[in-house]
């Protein structure tokens, strides 16, 4: 992993084939940085935490897919609401 | 033409097979998708994966049990979809059924499943919105709507009760 020392208000920038990333270090305050991104409109960028979450989500609720609990539970409850 | 899925062997016109070109986040691999409606199970669909057996991830419309859900579809996945028309976007959101009956249903408001009807292109939005979780309790979304329709009501028949009264 490419590691570089940037400080308060200074940028990198990434070129890539589709335009220009540019990463902004807009304020550091003791264990935590806020960083600005801007990027081409292609680029879909997310916190690694919440993707993991839906990945793990999505992994998960297709292992846990009880069609007879559908059958039951869930059709009585919505037969009700009806 | 004939698939095997987890639900079965199912027939899917070709037509109604989606493209996802990143995949979806964990199942990045798989590009084609369907979503195939059973009778049995409604108004629970299955996001079925035409090119892995083992990929069938209940779904449902969420406005069924969030009557007031909304979002805003990102700029570049309008982009990456090609979306003209909102109202040709099939949105859809996924579902946790443990056989356990102590753990309950859960709907995940957080990551809709879009699909333009137009060009048959999907993805799997993951919306950074703090009142959209990944487990919502599918009984508690249910007595929510209902509650919010019956507020709408009354509030209208008030309405209407007023001015009925001027008359």
């Amino acid at each position: 992993m490419l590691v570089l020392n940037r400080k308060n208000n200074e940028e990198i920038y990434i070129e890539t084939p589709e335009g220009r990333i540019t990463i902004l270090i807009s304020d550091v305050d003791g264990k935590s940085a806020r960083i600005g991104i801007d990027a081409p409109k292609s680029f879909q960028i997310y916190r690694k935490e919440l993707f993991e979450r839906v990945m793990k989500e999505n992994m998960d609720s297709n292992l846990h897919a009880d069609i007879s609990r559908v059958k039951k539970d869930f059709l009585g409850g919505f037969k009700d609401d009806n | 033409m004939k698939y095997k899925t987890k639900i079965g062997e199912v027939e899917i016109i070709e037509t109604d097979i989606v493209l996802f070109e990143k995949g979806i986040p964990g199942f990045e691999h798989l590009k084609k998708f369907a979503v195939f409606s059973v009778e049995d199970t409604a108004p629970i669909q299955w996001f079925l994966s035409v090119e892995d057996s083992n990929t069938a991830l209940p779904v449902l419309d969420p406005w069924l049990v969030r009557k007031d859900y909304y979002f805003d579809v990102p700029k570049e996945t309008i982009n990456l979809l090609e979306i003209k028309n909102r109202e040709r976007l099939l949105t859809c959101c996924i579902v946790r059924i443990p056989s356990n009956d102590n753990e309950e249903i859960t709907v995940n408001l957080a990551a809709p499943i879009i699909i333009n009807l137009d060009n048959s292109k999907g993805t799997q939005l993951i919306l950074d919105i703090p009142e959209y979780d990944l487990r919502h309790s599918l009984i508690k979304e249910i007595e929510r709507s209902k509650k919010l329709v019956q507020s709408k009501n009354s509030r209208e028949e008030s309405k209407n009760a007023g001015s009925e009264q001027k008359k």
